[in-house]
């Protein structure tokens, strides 16, 4: 039970500070799906940072630095490219996704992980407390993810990246400029993608980190559509996935499962499955802005 | 007008022999730079191996190596036509299928139980494989309608490829032979005897992947709802007005192109292909040729022509490359993005030629 506590824990501190940080250009009309790329490329990178010849303290601190920066990059770099398309809107946004998630998938399939390296940098950021392993990054996600809602609704910087998100044109218009308003959103997005992919390469399960990764930042997608872009209910539905991923994690455990015999793909499948009834019953073609849905 | 229109042809013309040229050469910077990384070699000798081991066999494909990878390489352009097609066919119709490589993989799913499980003939698994595709591409299509979003279809995608692998590793582990086609079950090969350049695994599949783009082409040129496909790409209002059901056409381009992805994964596996393309693999090459050839059914016929023989000269690369990832790479990734690159300038060019004729007295 505390495993599968700590997993949901875990899992909550990946999901909620991409998914905060998804929703300003998610209520714009248009989800971010280049954050399993930022995911994917960001938790490469701090693998490799981690390895530098640096103290363990040193490293792990470079490690998750590193992680978001090149998260943020990564994101910068394909929201530009999608904002430059011309053609049509899910064509040329879903090519662009599709083209640079490919070279984070293949590194991050590269980089099978179990070496020394990691181990060093996974004990270095686990706390012992009550016989209990606790990894460092979950306290970090969590507190990332506060410091995101207190940007994003409590400073003039996050109103801009909110109007960037909502509506370039009026974002142009008060002068905070068309570019420079969604280029934030996709900076923070990425950052917090990135420190993410590295927490969920230390913390998630072993081996297929490509393709887990992928998952989850469809999950935090997910949590976002389904909480309509309001930060309470992307809050609740965030909970809920994060659940069902730690059910589906630590399925074994649980003796009421093992009684449903159940096929183990079942369970593995569980959470995406939810997550797509999720974007099916609250799927809209407008975006909130366009109906203008209040925030809160 | 007349001559503009010409010039704008002439120029995405150019552009295309650009963007096709930018391929091998993109390629080969790239593997001189890991020439240099991993061999330690200087410039000169990089550029030597990358040369030698990397860009003359790429170039070669399947040519020159006896019959047997030629069969290869034109038994994956089969497959490749119709994955293809089917994203072109989308394409037309401003929808792009991001949900193909789970409609192939459905579509190799139901010819195999159909074949190896069932023991059915041939045909009767080609039609289930198509039927099967078909069925998941409309489900795609509803659920396009129902969402609009691509993570969506990316989520069904992903969890039909794992229910089709966990389908397949289970079944296969119950039948006798461990799931293997009888050859008898197959598609029979286009020539006789079994070293020729027609003999198996080039079947009569290839044939109808050659077909296909044609019967395509005739009908959006010809038939009305060719006509309400392409004027829904070039403008979803416009096609509104004009009397076409949106969500209706969607759901039907949809359903074809599942038929044509589950086709294409049907034959790929009753061709008694060695080592068969994955889901993701028919899934990528097929949106980079689609791309390339501008959505165009007869551009299709040479653009996955030309994906099967870059897929064939990869396998031959030597060391220090990995031929699989090389694949990966010059196939999934440089080919969409040089065909995006492409679309957008044809974009640009129709839009200047569209100003211009408004500007006009």
């Amino acid at each position: 039970m505390t495993e599968f506590a700590l997993t949901a824990l875990l899992c909550l501190a990946v999901l909620l500070p991409m998914a905060w940080s998804a929703m300003p250009a998610g209520r714009g009309g248009a989800l971010h799906v280049g954050l399993a790329g930022a995911m994917i490329l960001g938790g490469w990178a701090g693998m490799q940072a981690g390895r530098l010849p640096l103290t363990p303290a040193q490293a792990a601190v470079c490690a998750v630095a590193v992680s978001g920066c090149v998260g943020a990059l990564y994101a910068l770099a394909a929201g530009s490219l999608a904002a430059l398309r011309h053609t049509d809107r899910s064509v040329s946004g879903a090519v662009i996704n599709l083209v640079f998630a490919l070279p984070a998938l293949l590194m991050g399939g590269v980089n099978g992980g179990g070496t020394a390296e990691e181990t060093l940098l996974r004990q270095t950021l686990t706390v012992r407390w009550q016989e209990m392993e606790i990894s460092l990054l979950l306290p970090v996600g969590l507190l990332l993810a506060a410091a995101i809602a207190a940007l994003l609704y409590a400073t003039k910087w996050g109103i801009g990246v909110r109007a960037g998100g909502e509506n370039p044109d009026a974002a142009a218009e008060a002068g905070l400029g068309r570019y420079a308003s969604q280029a934030k959103g996709w900076l923070l997005a990425g950052l917090t993608a990135g420190i993410g992919g590295f927490s969920w390469h230390l913390n998630g399960p072993a081996g297929g980190f490509a393709l887990s990764a992928a998952g989850m930042a469809l999950l935090a997608l997910a949590a976002v559509r389904g909480g309509g872009y309001r930060p309470v209910r992307t809050l609740l539905w965030a909970a809920a996935l994060s659940l069902l991923r730690a059910l589906s994690a630590c399925a074994g455990q649980f003796s009421w499962v093992s009684g449903l015999q159940w096929p183990e793909e079942t369970w593995l499948l569980l959470p995406y499955a939810a997550a797509l009834l999720l974007m099916l019953v609250h799927g809209k073609e407008k975006s909130p802005a366009q109906r203008s849905v209040r925030e809160f | 007008m007349r001559n503009e229109r010409l010039a704008v042809i002439w120029r995405v013309m150019w552009r295309a022999a650009v963007c096709l040229a930018a391929v091998p050469a993109v390629s080969f910077a790239v593997m001189t730079a890991l020439a240099l990384i991993r061999e330690g070699a200087g410039l000169p000798d990089a550029a030597g191996i990358a040369l030698r081991q990397g860009l003359l066999p790429l170039i070669r494909g399947g040519f020159g190596a006896g019959a047997e990878s030629l069969r290869a390489v034109i038994a994956e352009a089969g497959v490749l036509m119709l994955m293809a097609l089917s994203v072109a066919l989308c394409l037309r119709a401003g929808l792009l299928n991001v949900g193909a490589p789970g409609q192939y993989a459905v579509g190799v799913c139901a010819a195999w139980m159909c074949a190896a499980v069932w023991e059915l003939p041939w045909f009767v698994s080609v039609a289930a494989s198509a039927a099967a595709g078909a069925l998941a591409g409309a489900l795609f299509g509803w659920m396009r309608r129902r969402s609009g979003s691509a993570a969506a279809d990316v989520l069904l995608d992903a969890l039909i490829l794992c229910a089709v692998y966990a389908v397949i590793q289970r079944v296969s582990a119950q039948t006798a032979g461990g799931g293997a086609i009888p050859e008898a079950r197959q598609i029979p090969a286009l020539g006789k005897g079994t070293d020729g350049y027609l003999a198996r695994p080039v079947t009569w599949g290839v044939l109808a992947a050659l077909i296909g783009p044609l019967v395509l082409w005739t009908v959006e040129k010809f038939h009305i709802w060719g006509y309400g496909m392409r004027l829904m790409g070039a403008s979803g209002p416009a096609a509104e007005y004009a009397g076409v059901n949106r969500k209706r056409m969607t759901v039907l381009c949809m359903t074809l192109s599942g038929l044509l992805a589950g086709l294409g994964g049907g034959s790929g596996a009753l061709s008694g292909m060695a080592q068969g393309i994955s889901a993701a693999e028919a899934g990528l090459d097929g949106l980079g040729a689609a791309l390339l050839a501008g959505g165009h059914p007869l551009g299709v016929l040479l653009s996955s022509a030309a994906a099967a023989h870059l897929r064939g000269g990869c396998r031959r690369m030597g060391a220090p490359y990995d031929g699989g990832l090389a694949a990966w790479l010059i196939c999934g990734g440089l080919m969409p993005l040089c065909g995006w690159t492409l679309r957008v300038w044809r974009m640009k060019a129709e839009r200047r030629l569209r100003g211009k004729k408004e500007e006009a007295p």
